[in-house]
């Protein structure tokens, strides 16, 4: 194919960058609102308007200004008002193209192409934020990477009904109750006299009660509301040698990950999706270290007995048997017990000898230490399947399995206290590219040493 | 069966622990006298002494216990460390995954002519720390070496 002129992106762009230019304009322009809105209000919407006028030319200018062009080697892409600069990424370089739609490229049936290549990191080499539908075919073709549909092996949706209850048994929750105190807090200060009325109609035990389920209230719909946008529409894609994950309501995003690179992958049993047998699967990929959790996840919920056939389609280089075959002796199982036992009666001592009118709330320390206690045992074990590493253990009130590939493991630690010693017990522990850890307690010593060994 | 790792850290560790030992301890001693006081007699009594506890223990075991229990080697295809006052851990980092190793020397441990070599990984670092200086050096030149093959990553 010959070369062509340069083109300019779909005009709907415009929009796009103008809705960018506005989110960079939008302190400056709150900093007006506020100013010139206490004077009135009508100078207010005056800043507003001005605001929405700046952006939406700047837009214009920008997608004026922007264009590509192929040629026989490369993509040429320009782009900036004043300096435009010009990006030249030789077709042999890009990596993949991807695809994604925010909600402006969705109402006006446009994609957004991200053009990668290998060392770009995380952010797109070159990124054109709109192109028609029937362009996007055409040139994804021209730079060598026609749209993917034809090479897929395995895709897998996430259906409504797995997203509300995804959403509904987010973990998010113990994250976000510091927010929601902290923006308590925060309002306390902006609204003295709320806050003293609150603290004097809090006098009575039960108010205080009320206040909390009220906070709690208030998590459980950011934990759902934060779920939804990031799990709508997940979607995961394998084929012959890449993980394409893309999801998210208000801003799509796609994750593409080499299968090579992938260390292992985690399932996840929070305490809400364990008794309903539901799992979130995480994939460990050295790169994604720091990352946020939902830029880890491989897929947010699946019943546990699908996760077999998952694997076994997405990822068959690390699927295997998921029931650990090492477990703790009998002889760790009052080291599972005893410790955190003790550790609730001190706290239902506490609570006896200095609140005795609570006396209900000591009712719940031993019972739930002992749930706690069993579980952990219970969730304790490892495996060591040829090539395939499985320990489970419990991280936080989530039941982890960790299957990891043995030559991609960062480190192997065991430890033995001096009590252990004597018992011939000891600690067993992995980490993996990702950063994450993971520990299993009070194996029996020889056996962890053997697991070691053949690591 | 891998064997346990047979290195030794620099002798003058010791003595380079021990000050570390003398530093927080004298710290404590300071702080329990200036706190204590404001807590009442028993415990301007009980403070410095157990600051004092704190101190000997520091200076005179912790130091020549660790020193006895820290175990390293570098084999061709790992590192493998030994370590722990009573909690022996044993951790392994496979050469394949090192990603770069280094070697830092504090101002305390210029005196004492002693070096840590840390061993960056994926996931974090393992540290051997109090080698002789040209010990260090030729551990990082060796590690740095062994940890040359490339790997997919």
């Amino acid at each position: 194919m010959t070369s062509e002129g340069p083109r300019r992106l779909h005009p709907s762009a415009a929009v796009v960058h103008a809705l960018g230019a506005l989110r960079e304009l939008a302190l400056p322009l709150l900093i007006g609102l506020v100013v010139g809105g206490s004077r009135s209000p009508a100078s207010a919407i005056g800043w507003g308007l001005l605001g929405v006028v700046v952006a939406l030319v700047l837009g214009i200018l920008r997608w004026q200004g922007t264009t590509y062009r192929v040629d026989a080697r490369s993509l040429h892409f320009r782009t900036g008002l004043l300096s435009p600069d010009e990006t030249v990424v030789p077709l042999q370089r890009i990596h993949s193209v991807d695809e994604s739609q925010g909600p402006i490229q969705r109402l006006f049936g446009v994609v957004a192409l991200h053009v990668q290549t290998p060392g770009g990191g995380d952010d797109a080499e070159v990124e054109l934020t709109a192109v028609g539908r029937a362009d996007a075919v055409a040139l994804r073709t021209r730079l060598g990477h026609p749209p993917a549909a034809a090479g897929a092996i395995a895709q897998r949706r996430l259906g409504l009904g797995a997203l509300l209850v995804a959403a509904a048994t987010a973990p998010q929750l113990g994250v976000l109750v510091p927010v929601v105190g902290a923006a308590a807090a925060m309002a306390d200060d902006l609204l003295p006299r709320f806050g003293e009325d609150l603290l004097h109609d809090a006098q009575q035990p039960h108010e205080w009660l009320v206040a909390g389920a009220v906070l709690l209230g208030v998590a459980l719909v950011l934990s759902f509301a934060g779920a939804i946008i990031a799990f709508s529409g997940f979607e995961v894609e394998r084929d012959d040698e890449r993980l394409r994950v893309r999801r998210g309501l208000l801003q799509r995003r796609a994750a593409r990950v080499p299968v090579a690179r992938v260390d292992g992958v985690q399932l996840v049993e929070g305490l809400l999706r364990r008794p309903f047998g539901l799992v979130t699967v995480r994939l460990e990929v050295a790169g994604l270290r720091g990352q946020a959790v939902a830029a880890r996840t491989l897929f947010p919920l699946l019943r546990r007995r699908d996760v077999p056939a998952f694997l076994e389609r997405f990822v068959p280089e690390v699927a295997g048997a998921l029931e650990p075959d090492r477990r703790p002796p009998a002889r760790a199982r009052r080291r599972y017990l005893l410790p955190p036992l003790l550790v609730a009666g001190a706290v239902t001592a506490a609570i006896l000898v200095a609140v005795p009118e609570a006396w209900p709330l000591a009712l719940l320390p031993l019972p739930a230490a002992l749930a706690l206690a069993l579980a952990d045992l219970r969730a304790a074990g490892a495996r060591l399947d040829g090539g395939l590493l499985l320990l489970r253990s419990r991280r936080g009130l989530a039941r982890v399995t960790l299957l990891a590939r043995r030559h991609r493991l960062q480190s192997l630690v065991t430890s033995q206290h001096p009590l252990q010693r004597r018992a011939g017990l000891a600690h067993f522990g992995v980490a993996v590219g990702s950063g994450a850890h993971l520990r299993v307690r009070h194996l029996d010593a020889a056996a962890t040493a053997a697991l070691r060994d053949a690591l | 069966m891998r064997p346990e790792p047979t290195q030794r850290l620099a002798g003058v560790a010791r003595g380079y622990w021990a000050l570390q030992g003398a530093a927080a301890g004298l710290a404590a001693f300071v702080l329990s006298e200036v706190v204590g006081d404001d807590l009442g007699d028993t415990a301007a009594t009980l403070l410095p002494l157990a600051a004092l506890l704190v101190l000997v223990v520091g200076v005179a075991v912790v130091p020549a216990l660790r020193w006895r229990r820290w175990r390293w080697e570098v084999r061709d295809v790992e590192v493998d460390l030994r370590h722990g006052l009573l909690t022996e851990v044993r951790t392994i980092v496979p050469m394949s995954r090192v990603q770069h190793v280094e070697v830092q020397r504090s101002l305390l441990g210029q005196l004492f002519g002693v070096s840590t070599v840390a061993v960056h990984t994926a996931a974090g670092e393992v540290e051997i720390p109090a080698l002789p200086e040209a010990a260090a050096a030729l551990v990082r030149d060796r590690i740095a070496d062994l940890a040359q093959e490339p790997d997919d990553l």
